[in-house]
């Protein structure tokens, strides 16, 4: 084994036949997939059969960790949560921060497999290497405080982390998301409903053992080095976290608002994160081991009550549930973002949902019969909140909604599909492709559809600054304007994908300012590996092709690598009036990626790619 | 003459105390890129610049009362 950042042990659990095992990967494994995304993909190509119900016993749902989960340094507090994806079919995962994932590394393990469906609702119990699965038939149903509340009392043990589905989770919305220490979420992807079909309503995690480190005074060193300039590395972060972007985002004409529809907002003041600070903000949150606290509670009383036990909205939330719904009332996106939380909703996938539903009210699509007399209209604050209800309980409207807006789409009709903001049925984040054309070639070739986490924000690299300078090791010298897309963008956008795939490995938070030599001496520091830039690029670029062969093996073609026709139309107001992405000139920059990836024309991988980066057993299974 | 100014975010580490909000005393006439100089803020670290919620580029002249804001570049995660 590994002289440290790993545990060496990955836990297999069967919730069928009640079985508990403890796999033991040799080093050469932990060197190949790291943790985390790749990791993940590794297993459910092996141990998924393929065409698996997403929903059904035979997914397989793995909680992932990283080399450097649970060292004493920013960003290390993650955990990723990843299975084939109800909400696309294909493959889904979502990272979450807070202290779970270094709990579990704590307890001994890096990963947990689950496989098979429970007969009741039940909850893991990890204390170290005792392993129980618990009755949790008196948790159904219940709010995520009050699921933490309730093992934590009924366990009696000090430093319980718990990890859970929520409602939304258990009534299996296609869009649930994973809540771990009440305030983070694994949000995209769905992998809360495959958490409700497992019956498997929380995992509690004790560990008391640290994460053994290589290089202990090395990695330390530069923990406090990150803690000791944390104002000037992170100042703006802790100020206002990632909601300091709505106001500069509306500027531009890039802030998503009324479905996308339009990209800049009249009532963008009122949810900026300003706003909030000044007014609603309570308190500043943050993760394991991260002197940042770019996290936001907030609390309000009149007229919506928002618990501050939920936290409260980040940027992708405040635009969702706010701007893209035409809301700009703080307290309401507050509330639904609290109902979310307390649900365990995808706050980007329930805004989007919604603010299909009021588009499609909008344009008669829908009618007062559909919506039980609600006026849905863009703005109306009360349906917004109503329907994050709705969607949880799958009631009314609510049950058609929660299915995602490419299923409701195709149930409403052809008119309605147009009108359906998401790709391969991943909803799209709160990032547009107008303002950041690469970052739209990204939505569509994304193997977990619209996704902004490993996806290239082109606007940090139209100028000679310092995002630019810190991808320098990865060979990308020149700036790019935020609208090209030539070969050379579909470059920047390759390895700066690889780059932040990497990150999906290593389980590390993108918020942290770590530049690449830093992240590359922890993973040294931690492991004791000789690791090179190159090494962590190829974990990153490995983790693209096992995701694209899983999909390639559950039917995803080329086709499914597209963007929203919306996007290819322009602006009719705004600061970006007249702009649109160009059809033809994405298309190019597809092949181009394929090309540049080593895939064919029909985003398939090659034999010899596949050998090129150690999965030749991958290729031999692609080519039976 | 007087104008405001207003750093945001990651560009606070360039001005003193990281202080947010600056009333500047300058001579007319005055442009935005001058005040970003003025203040020590290096251009390439300046995604958008604004002035009444309106974009503007570095050539754009500042008036009298006017508040420029100035923004990093947004990425997402
Ligand atoms: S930067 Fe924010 S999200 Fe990232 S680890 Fe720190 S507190 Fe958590």
């Amino acid at each position: 084994m590994t002289s440290g950042g790993y545990r060496g042990k990955i836990l297999k659990v069967n919730l069928t036949d009640r079985t508990i095992n403890v796999e033991t990967p040799d080093e050469n494994f932990y060197r190949l997939y790291y943790g985390g995304r790749a990791l993940i993909a590794h297993y459910l190509l092996k141990e998924m059969k393929p065409g698996a119900d997403p929903l059904g016993p035979d997914n397989v749902l793995v909680f992932a960790t990283g080399p450097l989960t649970g060292g004493p340094f920013a960003g290390s507090g993650r955990n990723s949560v990843g299975a084939r994806s109800p909400l696309t079919g294909a493959y889904g995962d979502g990272e979450a921060g807070g202290y779970w994932g270094a709990e579990l590394k704590r307890a001994g393990y890096d990963a947990i497999v689950i496989h098979g469906q429970a007969a009741e609702p039940v909850y893991l119990w990890i204390k170290d290497d005792q392993v129980q699965i618990r009755e949790a038939s008196h948790l159904w149903g219940k709010k995520t405080a009050d699921v933490e509340e309730a093992i934590k009392n009924e366990l009696d043990e000090k430093g319980v982390r718990i990890t859970q589905c929520g409602l939304a989770g258990e009534n299996l919305v296609r869009y649930a998301c994973v809540v771990n220490d009440l305030t983070h979420f694994a949000g995209r992807s769905g992998m809360g409903a495959v958490m409700g079909s497992k019956r498997l309503r929380a995992i509690a995690v004790r560990g008391t053992e640290p994460v053994p480190m290589a290089d202990a005074a090395a990695v330390r060193e530069l923990g406090r080095w990150l803690s000791q300039n944390v104002q000037d590395l992170a100042g703006g972060m802790r100020d206002l976290g990632t909601t300091g972007t709505v106001m500069s985002l509306n500027i531009s004409g890039g802030l998503p608002t009324h479905n996308f529809r339009d990209g800049h907002f009249a009532g963008a003041e009122k949810i900026t994160g300003e706003t909030m600070r000044d007014t609603i903000l309570k308190d500043r949150d943050t993760c394991f081991a991260c002197p940042i606290f770019c996290k936001r509670v907030v609390e309000t009383d009149e007229p919506y009550r928002v618990d501050p036990i939920y936290g409260g909205p980040e940027y992708e939330t405040l635009a969702a549930l706010g701007s893209l719904c035409g809301v700009d009332d703080l307290g309401a996106v507050c509330k639904a973002a609290e109902l979310c939380n307390a649900y365990g909703l995808d706050t980007i996938s329930t805004g989007v949902s919604i603010a299909f539903a009021m588009e499609c009210f909008e344009a008669g699509l829908l009618e007062a019969k559909d919506t039980e007399g609600k006026s849905l209209h863009f703005g109306n604050s009360q349906a917004l909140v109503e329907l994050v209800e709705q969607i949880t309980r799958q009631e009314g409207l609510g049950a058609l909604l929660a299915r995602g807006v490419k299923a409701a789409a195709e149930d409403i009709g052809p008119e309605a599909i147009a009108l359906a903001m998401h790709v391969k049925g991943q909803e799209i984040p709160m990032h547009e492709p107008r303002l950041k054309h690469g970052l739209g070639l990204g939505y569509a070739v994304s193997p977990t559809g619209a996704d902004h986490c490993h996806n290239l924000h082109d606007t940090a690299y139209t100028k000679a600054g310092g995002a630019l300078k810190d991808i320098h090791p990865l060979g990308i010298l020149e700036p790019i304007p935020a609208d090209d897309l030539s070969l050379d963008k579909v470059r920047l956008y390759k390895q700066v994908t690889n780059w932040r795939t990497f990150s999906n490995c290593s389980v590390q938070c993108y918020f942290v300012p770590w530049k690449p030599h830093q992240t590359l001496a922890l993973i040294q520091g931690m492991t004791g590996w000789n690791a090179s830039l190159l090494e962590l690029v190829q974990v990153g670029e490995r983790a693209v092709n096992l995701t694209r062969c899983f999909n390639l093996r559950e039917g995803f073609t080329a086709a499914d690598d597209y963007l929203p026709e919306r996007f290819c139309e322009a602006f009719t107001s705004g600061p970006l009036e007249g702009v649109a992405i160009d059809r033809e000139a994405l298309e190019n920059a597809r092949i181009a990626f394929y090309r540049m990836s080593g895939w064919d024309d029909d985003g398939v991988p090659s034999r010899e790619k596949l050998y090129d980066l150690g999965l030749g057993w991958l290729a031999e299974d692609m080519a039976n | 003459m007087k104008v405001k100014v207003k750093v945001y975010g990651t560009l606070l580490t360039y001005v003193a105390e990281q202080k947010e909000e600056h009333e500047l005393e300058v001579a007319e006439p005055v442009t935005a890129g001058e005040l970003l100089k003025h203040l020590g803020i290096p251009e390439e670290e300046v995604w958008l610049l604004s002035v009444g919620k309106r974009q503007v580029s570095t050539s754009y002249e500042v008036t009298e009362g006017e508040e420029l804001s100035i923004f990093p570049p947004v990425t997402g995660g």
